[in-house]
């Protein structure tokens, strides 16, 4: 235990010498670390760019990473180095394991300085950034989970398009309408943020106490229900693609390729579709149970905690004005984000009725029953497992619904314990 | 002596500055809780514990030792296999030595990609050969599609092989033709015989090899799954290490690795010593 000890010392002084608690830089461009596809951070190039162009503006290098995880590992190097971008993006369900390691500056201090009135923004991605009674990162976008649907297969299958309202069994009949050779009904991957609005919408809960959860609660009736309901519709009516399918081709490509009717997702599809010349397509509500339910798809500007001062102040200007009107309208141009600014939220340049989707209204529509997952630390890797175990229950023949609540109960009841100690 | 001690310098310099600090730093780390983000801090062997009652940790081990079990017989028996084809003195075998080496230059994201493509369950040329569409759906079928692509970067092994196999006196092989052995003699009493040695050590080596390479693949092309199949030790301390900000962990995964391959390297060193393999 000796040996042990001196050598955790000298890991000690060497990590500690390399790990700062942020941006570490006091020269330079600003840096914002950003992610997706092409289509999706082409809007932050422009909104980087007309902030160049405003009179308090400075230059500010893009970092643009492919995917999540990438962009999270990312994170975490740089934080690790000392070396963090001043400013990155991120979603609420991943932002609290920076918050608690302290590797975010509160952009509640900034606010005033700035000038942004909260009270023009919706209230739920305000809520869901903020984190131990502080708004910890100023939110870009409120989307939700709505159907994506293909308007000529609909057509074709002579169904009308969905209306508000529809319920469990339209979506079933439409689905299983549309699922003829090669064409399958309905998208849905097996994750907890595709399963939850449905646990929702029929009454249940997807966790005991959605602040401060210790368990998942899918065993209770209503949610447990619903997961029967989801799980149906890929076992017994299979109108949703196979596990082969879906490795041979993910939802998105088989909906742009006409071999999808319908698939659930948030805003973020918007711009990779606008961009396949042919394809009709528009948006519908999720269909409902007992009540409408929707949950939150957003993403924050963050500030990396630790850096100069100075140069932190003048970040916070940056994001004052990316989710500014000037900012919140080049992003809503760019179809990406439905803005969590009110006003331009309602405004042309995000209700605009030349671009696709005809009913863009619909992400609004569903604002006032849009609830959150959890925000805890340990969220993400339970996320991952929770996709693991409802793949098996989705795909895997003999493992049964009461195997995946058990399962889910099992595995994630470390995690659940490990983010209350925090 | 002193002047091939002054050459080595630069290679010295630059393994202790990269290599051996790190690998010290990630030793002390593991006895740490350490996110990148925040400090250190010392938690003596609760890592240690943790990874004892650790479920995901011992199904990844377990899933690196099949991988090794169905990995290295397969690329030790293809090595030789090239080295032995192409060693003769022809055109074809001309021809076939460099693309026999050709996969090991392919860098490892685009070979990966190559197969990701091979190996689509619907429309890969391997879906329809083999007539089925669950070579990356099936936890085995994953598992064996990941061990056989590894097949075809052998180039190392068999360069050696091929310069073991030329190093053998062709006078040898003259003698025993002389006494009447065949080809199937001369294979099993010469030439394997005879390359034996250098056979353990590559063997050695590729088990080594094997505990590491299996990253990129199991990254790009699973994702570790289906149903955590692929989930080898090296993608499993990355995801621990940079998307759930447990380094500390990741470290003490790390060290229990690098105790693994030693165990099993040390294992396999008696073995070849007890049978003489080994020089």
């Amino acid at each position: 235990m000796r040996a042990a000890r001196c050598l955790a010392a000298l890991a000690l002084v060497g990590a500690a010498a390399c790990s700062g608690t942020g941006a570490s830089p006091t020269e330079g461009p600003l840096r914002l670390q950003v992610a997706g596809e092409p289509e999706e951070t082409k809007v932050y190039g422009a909104i980087v760019e007309a902030f160049r162009r405003s009179p308090d503006g400075f230059e500010i290098d893009l970092v643009e990473v492919p995917e999540k995880d990438e962009h999270l590992a990312k994170l975490t190097t740089s934080f690790a180095g000392g070396d963090a971008p001043e400013i990155f993006l991120i979603n609420y369900r991943e932002y609290a394991q920076f918050v608690v390691r302290g590797a975010i500056e509160p952009y509640e201090g900034f606010l005033e300085t700035n000038g942004v009135e909260l009270d023009a923004y919706f209230p739920q991605p305000l809520e869901a950034f903020t984190f131990d009674g502080r708004l910890q990162c100023m939110p870009q976008n409120i989307s939700s989970l709505v159907v994506y649907f293909n308007e000529k297969l609909f057509r074709q299958a002579g169904l009308d398009p969905p209306q508000p309202g529809w319920t469990w069994e339209d979506l079933r009949q439409t689905a299983r309408t549309l699922t003829k050779g090669e064409v399958d009904g309905l998208g849905i991957e097996p994750s907890i943020i595709r399963l939850a609005p449905f646990v929702w919408s029929n009454g249940g809960e997807i966790v005991d106490d959605p602040d401060t959860p210790s368990r998942f609660t899918l065993d209770d009736p209503a949610a447990r229900e619903a997961l029967e309901y989801i799980v149906s519709l890929v076992r017994d009516d299979k109108v949703v693609p196979s596990e082969q399918e879906i490795t041979a081709q993910d939802l998105e490509t088989r909906f742009v390729t006409g071999k999808l009717g319908m698939f659930l997702s948030s805003r973020r599809d918007t711009p990779v579709l606008r961009e396949v010349l042919g394809l009709e397509w528009d948006v519908a509500a999720l269909p409902v149970a007992e009540e409408p339910a929707g949950i939150l798809h957003s993403d924050a500007y963050c500030l990396a905690a630790g850096g100069d001062a100075e140069r932190t102040a003048q970040a916070a200007r940056f994001i004052a004005f990316a989710t500014g009107r000037q900012g919140q309208t080049i992003a809503a141009l760019g179809g990406r984000t439905v803005p969590s600014l009110r006003e331009v939220a309602r405004s042309g340049a995000f209700l605009d009725p030349t671009q696709s989707p005809a009913h863009p209204e619909v992400f609004l529509q569903g604002i006032p029953a849009i609830r959150r997952t959890p925000v805890i630390a340990t969220w993400p890797e339970i996320e991952d497992l929770a996709e693991e175990i409802l793949t098996r229950a989705f795909y895997e023949e003999g493992y049964t619904i009461d195997d995946a609540i058990a399962a889910l109960e099992a595995e994630t009841q470390p995690l659940f314990e490990e983010a209350a100690e925090r | 002596m002193k002047k091939t001690g002054l050459l080595a310098l630069p290679f010295v310099v630059g393994l202790a500055a990269l290599v051996g600090l790190p690998a010290v730093a990630a030793l002390g780390l593991a006895f740490t809780e350490f996110s990148g983000v925040e400090g250190p801090r010392f938690t003596g062997s609760a890592n240690v514990s943790r990874l004892v009652a650790d479920t995901a940790f011992w199904r990844s081990l377990g899933n690196t030792l099949i991988y090794i079990v169905l990995a290295v017989p397969l690329r030790m028996v293809a090595a030789l296999g090239a080295a032995l084809l192409l060693n003769r003195r022809s055109r074809t075998a001309s021809a076939g030595r460099p693309l026999a080496y050709l996969p090991t230059v392919v860098p490892d994201v685009a070979y990966a990609l190559l197969w990701l493509w091979l190996l689509n369950p619907l429309y890969g040329p391997l879906a329809a050969i083999f007539g089925t569409a669950d070579l990356l759906v099936d936890p085995w079928g994953a598992r064996v599609s990941l061990a056989l692509l590894s097949v075809f970067q052998i180039g190392e092994a068999f360069v050696v092989a091929l310069a073991v196999r030329r190093s053998i006196p062709p006078h040898l092989y003259e003698a025993a033709a002389v006494d009447g052995a065949g080809p199937w003699f001369a294979l099993s009493r010469l030439t394997l015989p005879l390359m034996t040695p250098v056979l353990g050590l590559l063997t050695l080596r590729d088990v080594i090899l094997s505990l590491q390479v299996n990253f990129v693949p199991a990254f790009l092309l699973t994702d570790g799954g289906p149903r955590y199949a692929t989930t080898y030790l090296p993608l499993y301390v990355y995801r621990t290490a940079f998307r759930y900000f447990r380094l500390g962990y990741a470290s003490t995964i790390a060290l229990t690795m690098f105790i693994i391959t030693a165990v099993i390297v040390l294992v396999q060193y008696r073995l070849a010593r007890r049978w003489r393999l080994t020089p």
